[in-house]
């Protein structure tokens, strides 16, 4: 691996954290917001982006301790290696958890809405095959295809969105306050999860230029949360509370309901590029970040001998779930619920330790 | 070489998924479902009956060709299925229908009115859940038997019996006595608390007489059903069924229709006959467009009991005056103005007593009065559909002619 020198730019960089977040609003996620908090649940990713911000900024406060050096491998800097390997096995997790729950889910919802008789396990094969061979292809090449899929995502969905402003029912953002302060608050905690893709940020940041991880990271983030926002709202616009609750995939939904006269319907067609590229990018960079981690724990500089191990690892966990709802369900406890928090706790125990240690190479005292 | 070569297999291997062999159906060995039919059963508990596109007879009958003959009805054949559920009888129709069946092309459900009667909550989960079902199909509720009602429904314009359907809902557009709600609609609304639902109303044509004598009677009264003529499509799409609890409670005509599009904004366009104030017996034919939205004033008085105030803005133009009096002038038009409104109002008020004695709130005023509850345990408590009979509901009009045709007067018939 080329470390120490910048190969993804800042836009690619920028791109990459936008569709591996994004990727989670286009499975059964939002169903989770809006349970909690009915229909103010667009409430909730404002408050979870401003949590995700300050997480950003703890993220790349450790960071910036050791330049040249991923997480995993600043971790080991300050904590030691013992520690550093319970850490490193939780971003182990986290990726391959994430990448596995969201290939079910994918593989799932491909079979319900689209091939019903092809089996599942040769679905999921093929997604994590292309997966495999971008992630084998590297963190560059993989930056460089989220960066060209982009457009076509944003222009995708905004088409969509657009197209959907004739359904929209302004009653449905009232009750305003949905189920009341509780619920909102039950949102905003149970979902924080939904940006901990920004632990990305901290394997990739040695490939990137100088100081721009906190710039990377914060337009991504604050991206991802417009389009959360954007999501979950316009998913409560058309569908309105009780209805929009009961969606398996509020997103998939709303691009179903487009009807422009007798020649403008069935335009799923456009959710589907949106769909699959975002999701086939989150499960390369996820293998990628897997891979790393793997790589990290066994001192090994290359991380691409474990990219078919994390891939196995990645299939086994896509099919431990007993159903699609389970899946769905896991994803929210494990990585909704309580992931964000762990990724926290995390970074202020990494600053704690380079506190009490004193500088880093980039002058930590200050950087901390 | 041989890692190249290892390669150039792989990507080869990959474009042989491309494809989805798997899925792989043509679409001339598919049957597709353009409309489904629920009634009570015969010999089961329903009687679920589908109307199978015939394409041969579709794609022969050319580009606004009415459907004709053929094998099968028209464009189409149908098979009624007895059945406990919907999608079981979907299974069955293969053991009668040599193609897959197939209902992503499926644009009406039919329900007869006494299935209506009974309840239909239990129809719309599968509607609802099946991937190939749409939510932006129409939900039908016809009088008498959904089974004969689409077997005797053929077009007399087109080949594609499909795009029949589609045409005659597209008429929202265009009359006051179409509603504009599709399925996802109706199961919104009868999933929330302050609406009730309607769906479309539709009948075949009758043989015997509707009404017994030709004393005057305004062309909304009217509903599917009862709308005397001969000819055209047997077909009626009339008036809307009431829905409550997920059961039919009634049916409203062509004008109160017109009213609840005039107050949930979905109201487009009609053309009302006006008795004439000046010549009893005689019209004022009017059009009537919306000038904006309602605006609608909800507020809750100290007993607890909702007051509705609601502004109509309406404009329009004058069709034809039958007694050839000078209303178009800038000084006579507000009679012309003041007799619209009358007749708006008189509609208006028959509409709402309707809406009180089905204790059902078809015009949608609970989804504007969520607005006054900040969360949705209030809204619940709150029990709208218990209040709303005793609501006080004060509405005004105010109706402006713009255009007066191509005539700026009549002279007298000499």
């Amino acid at each position: 691996m080329m470390r120490g020198k910048p190969v993804i730019g800042v836009s690619e960089a920028t791109t990459l954290m936008f569709v591996l977040l994004l990727s989670r609003i286009f499975l059964a996620h939002i169903v989770f917001i809006i349970d909690a908090a009915a229909n103010a649940a667009w409430m909730v990713p404002i408050a979870d982006t401003i949590m995700a911000l300050a997480a950003l900024y703890l993220l790349v406060a450790v960071l910036k301790r050791e330049p040249g050096l991923n997480l995993a491998e600043t971790g080991e800097r300050l904590v030691g290696p013992y520690i550093n390997t319970g850490f490193s096995l939780y971003y182990l997790v986290v990726f391959v958890a994430g990448a596995g729950l969201t290939l079910r889910q994918l593989s799932e919802r491909v079979l319900s809405g689209f091939l019903p008789d092809t089996p599942i396990s040769l679905v999921s094969s093929f997604i994590l095959l292309g997966s495999l061979a971008v992630a084998y292809l590297g963190p560059e090449a993989v930056a460089r295809t989220a960066r060209f899929l982009v457009s076509v995502i944003v222009v995708s969905t905004l088409v969509l969105i657009i197209m959907t402003v004739p359904l929209w029912q302004t009653n449905a953002m009232y009750p305003l306050w949905g189920n009341g302060l509780p619920g909102i608050l039950k949102g905003i905690v149970n979902n924080t999860g939904d940006f901990v893709y920004i632990l990305l940020l901290g394997f990739i940041y040695p490939f990137l230029p100088g100081d721009r991880a906190l710039s990377i990271g914060f337009w991504s983030v604050a991206a991802m949360g417009a389009s959360m926002f954007i999501f979950v709202l316009v998913a409560i616009l058309v569908f309105a509370y009780p209805t929009v609750s009961e969606l398996n995939n509020p997103t998939f939904e709303v691009a179903r309901m487009v009807n422009l006269g007798r020649f403008g319907q069935r335009l799923e067609i456009l959710f589907l590029p949106i769909w699959m590229f975002s999701n086939l990018v989150f499960l390369s960079i996820s293998l990628y970040a897997g891979s790393s981690v793997l790589a990290t724990l066994s001192r090994v500089t290359d991380n691409r001998p474990f990219l078919f191990s994390a891939a196995v690892l990645t299939m086994v966990v896509a099919f431990m779930p007993q159903s699609e709802p389970q899946a769905a369900r896991w994803t929210h406890i494990f990585i909704s619920r309580y992931s964000f928090y762990i990724l926290v706790g995390i970074l202020l125990a990494l600053i704690g330790a380079g506190l009490l240690k004193g500088g880093g190479k980039d002058d930590g005292r200050q950087n901390l | 070489m041989a890692g190249k070569t290892f390669k150039i297999m792989l990507v080869l291997l990959l474009l042989l998924s491309l494809p989805g062999c798997y899925n792989y159906n043509e679409p001339d060995e598919i049957a597709w479902v353009l409309a489904l039919g629920l009634d009570r059963g015969r010999e089961n508990i329903l009687t679920v009956t589908a109307v199978i596109a015939v394409p041969k007879d579709i794609a022969g009958a050319g580009g606004g060709e009415a459907a004709s003959g053929g094998g099968s009805q028209g464009g189409f054949f149908t098979v009624s299925l007895e059945a406990p559920t919907l999608l079981s009888s979907l299974e069955l129709l293969n053991a009668v229908v040599d193609r897959r069946v197939n209902l992503s092309h499926t644009t009406w459900f039919i329900f007869s009115r006494e299935l209506a009667e009974q309840g239909i909550n239990r129809y719309f989960a599968p509607i609802a859940r099946f991937y190939q079902f749409r939510r932006t199909s129409h939900v039908v509720t016809c009088e008498g038997r959904a089974d004969e009602f689409l077997t005797r429904g053929r077009p007399v314009m087109e080949s594609n019996v499909s795009k029949y359907y589609e045409l005659l809902q597209l008429g929202w557009k265009y009359t006051e006595f179409i509603p504009r709600d599709n399925f996802h609609t109706f199961y919104y609304e009868a999933h929330s608390i302050g609406v009730a639902p309607v769906t479309f109303l539709a009948a075949l044509e009758k043989d015997e007489r509707v009404f017994p004598d030709n004393s005057p009677k305004p062309k909304g009264e009217y509903e599917a059903g009862r709308l005397p003529r001969r000819g055209g499509g047997k077909i009626e799409l009339m008036g809307a069924a009431v829905y409550k609890k997920g059961v039919m409670v009634g049916t409203l005509d062509a004008d109160e229709l017109g009213i609840r599009k005039m107050f949930n904004n979905t109201f487009k366009r009609t053309i009302m006959d006006v008795p004439d104030p000046n010549h009893p017996g005689k019209f004022i034919i009017m059009e009537v467009n919306p000038r904006t939205g309602p605006d609608i004033d909800i507020s809750i008085d100290e007993n607890g009991y909702p007051v509705i105030k609601v502004h109509l803005r309406l404009e329009g133009e004058v069709i034809s005056i039958q007694s050839g009096t000078h209303y178009e002038t800038p000084e006579n038009i507000g009679i012309i103005e003041a007799a619209v409104e009358k007749k708006v109002m008189k509609d208006i008020a028959v509409t709402i007593n309707k809406s009180k004695e089905l204790e059902a709130d078809f015009f949608g005023f609970g989804l504007q009065a969520k607005k006054l509850f900040p969360t949705w345990p209030r809204w619940e408590a709150y029990r709208w559909d218990e209040k709303y009979p005793q609501a006080d509901i004060e509405v005004t009009v105010d109706y402006r002619v713009r255009r007066t045709g191509l005539l700026h007067e009549m002279a007298p018939i000499r």
